[in-house]
């Protein structure tokens, strides 16, 4: 598979020549009056049709659409004003505007790219014409920008919630306090850089009165209003995750119109550009889900599940080995095939291991996040390295203390489970 | 054979415009469905089910256009670090094995229809809607597919190796 | 042939659901009663991919060599499918078994239609109504969010007056945590499994319908066996089916006293409301018998009248 993979052929159709060449070695007990070529078309025929024909799924394309019509907004010039006043005073000041306005954006954005790209574009020429630290500014964006994954709404937890059929809305709402804490974390490291090391900052400081502060924030108010529609709808219950992202397309569209950046030009290009990335994924999901038939068939899953409980291997330790094996994989593979690739196999292990389905989620999430920003296929340092035109090396050398501060707040979340199912449980009736 | 090419485009262009239709489609059905049931207290019954059907068309009326737009993703690694000529050639391989496989796929996606009309399966839902009408989707969609497959490959089979 | 026959079986609902686990009692006893030579790996939670409605199909074409299947979700396949999900026709496992035995050549008769034979066919516990506040009439039903689980339970609680939904399984609980729906049409076994205490308070046995489920088998397959392995077959589809009638019977009881344990206050539908229910039942049951063929209309009116 490995090979298929990386001879260059769409990932799509390495996992359907994957499972075709599975179905080939293996399955081998047919009765003589059916053919093994009938019952691999047909598997193939039907996983298509399984794949696509899902009511969760449509949630997908519409955070995607939602995303793209918010990208043609002005939202993140206007982010970016709003926040600048009330950084000012913070030891780091606007360095931290990539932590800040990542996350809010991630709250309208179900993915990382999307996020990165956004604030990225705006944020990264503005610090470095203000003089502050390059290296800092690219490392935070590269760091903040995963966030789209995990502060929801989410793609990831969309795509896991339907392979493991885990509650999308407690997915989402599970999110929440670690991307929070994920975000904290990173405001402490840039404080604490900036305290050791002023040179990071321009030297004259800007001051704004309190008047000028409130007039700022309304720039922030259509963004939070979004925020509160989607997921407040989300968490008190009264909509579905499908019927939320509609009405973040509609809001979107709306906030569209009213700064007037709406032309049709523009509309038809967000459209299309939301059908590139759904057919995309889903071409993936449609190989994966044909591929998992026949992990099953052929008892792959079983059998590898099997070998490691055999190993009786502590609980911990198998998250251990399962976090080394996801980041290998990070390396070459993108989030999404990460995530429909292995969940098969991995999360009955898990799950027979103890742990919650709903906080293996979330552990997840924090893994494609990590793949985002490790060489040599890195989605986020593909986007940063588009918009700033920095070279790979110096942004890796950038993300590094970032992608650390990643690792440990999986190793917390891990030792601390309570931090993931904390809101989902408290979710009002 | 450059016409050629240009109507196969054109007719991925045109899949990529049915998707996004029935993207905005979805979302105008998942509003008519909130509406209904926030002030009428009702529901269209349909909702989850059409949508459903929606997306379908979303994905396979756009598989062509998302690989006109080279909006597929491969892992390039390898590709690279090929000459100009190492890649033509992995290319034009690894579009005969994409196009072999999606008429394979194809061939079963019309026996899968086929037998789903022949049968008269219909949903196990209040529209009893016969099964077959979204699933024609599919082979049309595998059949956009290809030909934008195929003419990417006489595209690169036509061009000469050292531009 | 050499070596022991191996038989796929896709179970559709997860490991510890009553009907995997009377699957995997029936490979074991295949297993013993075939001396060995039959195989069958049960694959739960649909994880061999396959979602429901399509599983006639997916038997037939041999796809998977065997697989349970619902009856209700297939009977958009084959109209006679549908009969044991008719709402209100028996109200006992008593009434149902006799439906079933009575229906059961008819049931063969599909399977083979879709080239597939019926092994055995055992009910789910029967479906009652959990819900927030106490429903003791029609009225009580009057806009309430439910979800129900196929067509027949959406037309009824429509009829009573509520706004039936439906969704994934999986979004259930966190949906009634937040108020998204109110009530769940399912059995005392489900709610049992759910946890439902944490956000339900009642349960009415209306005796809703007692579902079959059933396992069939590929004909292809079925004809490559030797006569000694098909009869050992059909001996442990015959010891399983008795034992999960049996089984369903008292996991619905104990179930139904879990629940009652944890805080859910069970209550008895009086004359009034049970004629509301009949009422509303009758509806779907005359629309289906519009679509019945003849074998099939002759049983129903006896169970109609
Ligand atoms: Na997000
Ligand atoms: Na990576």
């Amino acid at each position: 598979m490995f090979l298929l993979l990386l001879s260059g052929l769409w990932i799509g159709f390495s996992l359907m020549a994957s499972g075709l060449a599975g179905m080939l070695l293996f399955q081998l007990n047919l009765p003589p009056t059916i053919s093994i070529w009938d019952k691999i078309g047909g598997l193939l025929a039907n996983s298509i049709w399984n794949s696509t024909n899902s009511w969760s799924l449509t949630a997908l394309p519409l955070f995607i659409l939602m995303g793209e019509i918010l990208y043609r907004t002005q939202i993140s010039t206007r982010l970016l004003n709003g926040l600048q006043p009330w950084l000012a005073n913070i030891p780091g000041r606007l360095l931290h505007i990539n932590v800040v306005a990542c996350s809010l954006f991630a709250a309208v954005s179900g993915s990382s790219a999307a996020t990165t790209a956004t604030v990225g574009k705006i944020t990264l020429d503005e610090l470095s014409k203000r003089g502050y630290d390059r290296g800092i500014a690219i490392g935070s964006l590269a760091g903040a920008g995963t966030l789209g994954f995990l502060i929801p709404p989410s793609l990831i937890m969309i795509i896991y919630g339907i392979l493991s059929d885990t509650s999308i809305g407690k997915l989402f709402i599970a999110g929440i306090i670690p991307g929070l804490l994920l975000a904290s974390a990173y405001a402490i490291y840039i404080v604490i850089r900036a305290l050791l090391n002023p040179a990071v900052m321009p030297e004259e400081e800007e001051h704004y009165t309190f008047r000028e502060k409130l007039r700022s924030s309304r720039e922030l108010f259509p963004v939070l209003l979004l925020i509160v529609i989607v997921l407040g709808g989300i968490y008190l219950g009264i909509t579905t995750p499908t019927e939320a992202a509609a009405i973040g397309v509609v809001g979107a569209f709306g906030l569209a119109l009213w700064f007037r950046n709406l032309t049709l030009a523009n509309f038809r290009e967000a459209v299309l550009s939301a059908v590139k990335t759904t057919s995309m994924i889903s071409f993936i999901i449609v190989g994966a889900a044909f591929l998992s038939q026949v992990v099953g068939f052929v008892g792959i899953a079983r059998a590898l599940s099997l070998y490691i409980s055999g190993l009786g291997l502590s609980p911990y330790l198998l998250i251990v080995v399962v976090a080394v094996m996801y980041l290998i994989l990070g390396m070459i593979l993108d989030g999404i095939s990460i995530v429909v690739m292995t969940l098969p196999i991995v999360l009955p292990i898990i799950v027979a291991a103890g742990f919650e389905p709903l906080w293996f989620g979330i552990f997840l999430v924090f893994m494609v996040e990590l793949s985002q920003i490790t060489p040599p296929v890195g989605f986020s340092i593909f986007v940063i390295e588009g918009i700033s035109g920095e070279r790979v090396g110096n942004i890796l050398k950038a993300t590094f203390p970032f992608f650390l501060i990643m690792i440990l707040m999986v190793i917390l979340i891990t030792a601390a489970p309570e931090i993931v199912s904390f809101l989902p449980n408290k979710m009002v009736e | 054979m450059k016409r050629l090419i240009a109507v196969i485009e054109a007719c991925s262009q045109a899949g990529g415009y049915l998707s996004g239709l029935f993207m905005l489609l979805i979302v105008l059905l998942i509003v008519v469905e909130i509406i209904a049931r926030t002030l009428f207290n009702s529901s269209t019954l349909i909702g989850d089910e059409y949508s459903a059907y929606f997306f379908v068309v979303v994905v396979m009326a756009g598989l062509a256009f998302s690989m006109k737009e080279q909006a597929h993703i491969r892992i390039s690694i390898i590709r690279g670090r090929l000459s100009r000529k190492g890649q033509r050639y992995l290319d034009l391989v690894v579009l005969a094995i994409a196009l072999a496989l999606s008429c394979f796929a194809l061939y079963h996606a019309i026996l899968m229809t086929y037998d789903v009309w022949d049968l008269g399966m219909t949903a196990d839902s209040i529209s009893e809607t016969p099964i077959y009408i979204p699933q024609l989707v599919i082979p049309v969609g595998l059949l956009l597919f290809i030909l934008q497959l195929a003419s990417d490959f006489l595209r690169r089979l036509l061009s000469s190796p050292t531009p | 042939a050499t070596g022991p026959s191996k038989l796929d079986l896709n179970a559709v609902y997860g490991a510890s659901s009553f009907h995997t686990q009377g699957a995997s009692d029936f490979a074991k006893r295949v297993e013993g009663y075939s001396r060995g030579t039959v195989l069958i790996t049960v694959h739960p939670g649909g994880s061999l991919g396959f979602k429901g409605p399509e599983l006639l199909k997916v038997v037939k074409d041999g796809q998977v060599a065997m697989s349970d299947i619902l009856m209700g979700v297939v009977a958009g396949s084959s109209h006679v499918f549908g009969i044991s999900s008719l709402p209100r026709l028996v109200k006992s496992y008593d009434e149902a078994h006799a439906l079933y035995l009575d229906a059961k050549p008819l049931y063969e008769k599909a399977a083979q239609k879709w080239n597939q034979k019926l092994l055995y066919a055992a009910p789910w516990p029967p479906s009652g109504l959990v819900t927030k506040k106490m429903i003791n009439s029609s009225a009580d039903i009057q806009g309430s969010k439910t979800r129900t689980y196929d067509k027949n339970g959406a037309e009824f609680l429509k009829a009573m007056g509520g706004m039936p939904l439906s969704m994934p399984w999986g979004e259930v609980y966190a949906s009634l945590r937040t108020g998204m729906i109110d009530s769940v049409l399912t059995s005392t076994e489900s709610a049992k499994n759910g946890k439902f205490w944490e956000v339900l308070n009642n349960f009415k046995p209306i005796n809703y319908a007692y579902p079959l489920n059933m396992v069939c088998i590929n004909l292809d397959y079925w004809h490559a066996l030797s006569p000694e392995q098909q009869e050992a077959m059909l001996k442990a589809a015959a010891d399983t089916e008795a034992a999960q009638w049996a089984n369903s019977q008292t996991r619905s009881e104990e179930a139904q006293k879990i629940i009652e344990q944890n805080g859910i206050k069970v209550s008895q539908e009086d004359a009034a409301f049970a004629a509301e229910l009949d009422a509303a039942a009758r509806k779907i049951q005359l629309k289906f018998l519009k679509k019945a063929k003849k074998a099939e209309a002759a049983l129903l009116n006896r169970y109609l009248n």
